[in-house]
């Protein structure tokens, strides 16, 4: 666990910084992919970005309306740096209906764009996993293993280790699916569905009892839900390829 | 449905059914261990207690104050994030203080000037216990590794939120009670 990095007078929250890194290592890898893909990278990256400043915009508008009389006492406080003033799960929810009447407006192939971010995708949650290593957040449940680690008082499953060693086939199964002849989005779909099943095994590890529904932990309910509505999708595409109509190319 | 349960998918739905079974799996486990609590410098933890004595001698356990919303700042004087948000935090102080919010000001003596704090806390006008890690206890025991970290703890003595570094605004100290008055 390493929360902060001082450099000099300097102190860089570790966790910021990584994910930083990865939107960056991320954004690389989304131009090789749009290459591939045969699309306009500039139209993918725009998406991006404007999904990345809708999640900060919404995020910020979604904390000042849990807490409108203190925001109204303090308005200049909407446009603090500040970024534990921000709901980032309403932010990055809701910004994916900006991202969707983006991709409406301009007619671009969602399918295509969302198999070519599958990859990416990953990569940027081995960094989301190391910022959580980092800040100490999803830890495991307390454990003996030899390769326990020892955090909040107690030697623990290294939970975001488990997470990071586990995308590696993900990321494998990815590649090897993206030299396949598959339907667009079918690729992205089998993605997820690997990843929902990944949450739904390695998150019972989880330590925090805070995160528990009826003795489940709530990831593990969303990521099972997810599995189950993917299983349908799935062999929707799989019964399409078998009749041989609207064949495309991925790669 | 039943092109859905056909040999093609025998792999998506074995891997759906195991996993089904491992979520049940999961249930038992998790209810055996739902009683687990630790004290430690985390969101959703019991804050480490401590013991330390203010400017004036007075002796502030902090499991003794369980029951109100705390806040925990640990500063020093020569730290200027801290000099800018000290401010908010009285106006916040005064704001609550009725309300049962406890702000305790656990000062980094150990790396600080006993002098230099009195000057700032007079200059200042802070009349909220200002506590003196003579030390370090508090910053080993908070795994403090800048200057100010500030720590939002619950009635029942969790932790419910870490600001680590600042200045805080006003803004930010509010809605944070708000959440501990929850």
């Amino acid at each position: 666990m390493f929360p902060v990095l001082n450099i000099g007078p300097l102190a860089i929250q570790t966790p910021g910084l990584l994910i930083v890194i990865g939107i960056y290592v991320s954004f690389l890898v989304v131009e090789k992919q749009s290459k591939r893909y045969a699309l306009n990278a500039n139209d993918v990256s725009n998406l991006i970005f404007l999904y990345l400043i809708s999640t900060i915009i919404i995020g910020r508008l979604a904390y000042v309306f849990q807490f409108p009389s203190i925001f109204i006492e303090n308005p200049l406080s909407i446009f603090s740096i500040s970024p534990s003033l921000f709901d980032f799960t309403s932010g990055l929810i809701l910004a994916l209906l900006v991202a969707v009447v983006f991709v409406q407006k301009k007619k671009l192939p969602l399918q295509r764009i969302l198999d070519s971010l599958s990859l990416p995708l990953l990569i940027f949650l081995i960094f989301v996993f190391l910022a959580l290593f980092a800040s100490g957040n999803s830890y495991g449940k307390p454990s003996s293993l030899v390769w326990s680690i020892f955090l909040w008082g107690t030697t623990r499953h290294p939970l975001q280790i488990y997470y990071i060693v586990g995308l590696i086939p993900v990321i494998a199964i990815n590649v090897y699916l993206s030299k396949k002849k598959l339907l667009p989005g079918q690729l992205f779909f089998r993605t997820v569905f690997y990843v929902a099943i990944l949450v739904v095994f390695l998150d019972f590890f989880n330590g925090n009892p805070n995160n528990l529904i009826l003795s489940v932990n709530r990831l593990q309910i969303i990521a099972w839900f997810v599995m189950v509505v993917l299983v349908f999708v799935n062999a929707k595409y799989k019964k399409k390829m078998d009749k041989g109509s609207n064949f495309n190319l991925t790669s | 449905m039943k092109r859905i349960f056909n040999k093609n998918n025998l792999f998506s739905l074995s891997l759906f059914l195991f996993s089904s079974i491992w979520v049940l799996f999961t249930i038992s486990t998790n209810q055996e261990n739902s009683g687990e609590i630790y004290a430690a410098p985390q969101k959703g933890f019991i804050a480490p207690d401590f013991v330390l004595n203010d400017l004036s001698g007075n002796e502030y356990q902090l499991s003794n104050l369980k029951g109100n919303m705390i806040i925990v700042n640990v500063w020093a004087s020569w730290c200027k994030p801290c000099q800018y948000e000290m401010p908010a935090m009285q106006e916040i102080y005064e704001k609550y203080q009725d309300k049962g919010l406890i702000l305790l000001a656990v000062n980094n003596t150990y790396q600080d000037n006993y002098s230099d704090v009195l000057d700032f806390v007079s200059e200042n006008k802070l009349t909220f216990p200002i506590l003196l890690d003579l030390d370090g206890f508090v910053s080993n025991q908070y795994q403090v590794q800048a200057l100010p970290s500030t720590f939002f703890i619950d009635k029942t003595g969790k932790i419910s939120e870490i600001i680590i570094g600042g200045p805080m605004s006003e803004a930010l100290i509010e809605s944070r009670i708000k959440e501990l008055e929850k």
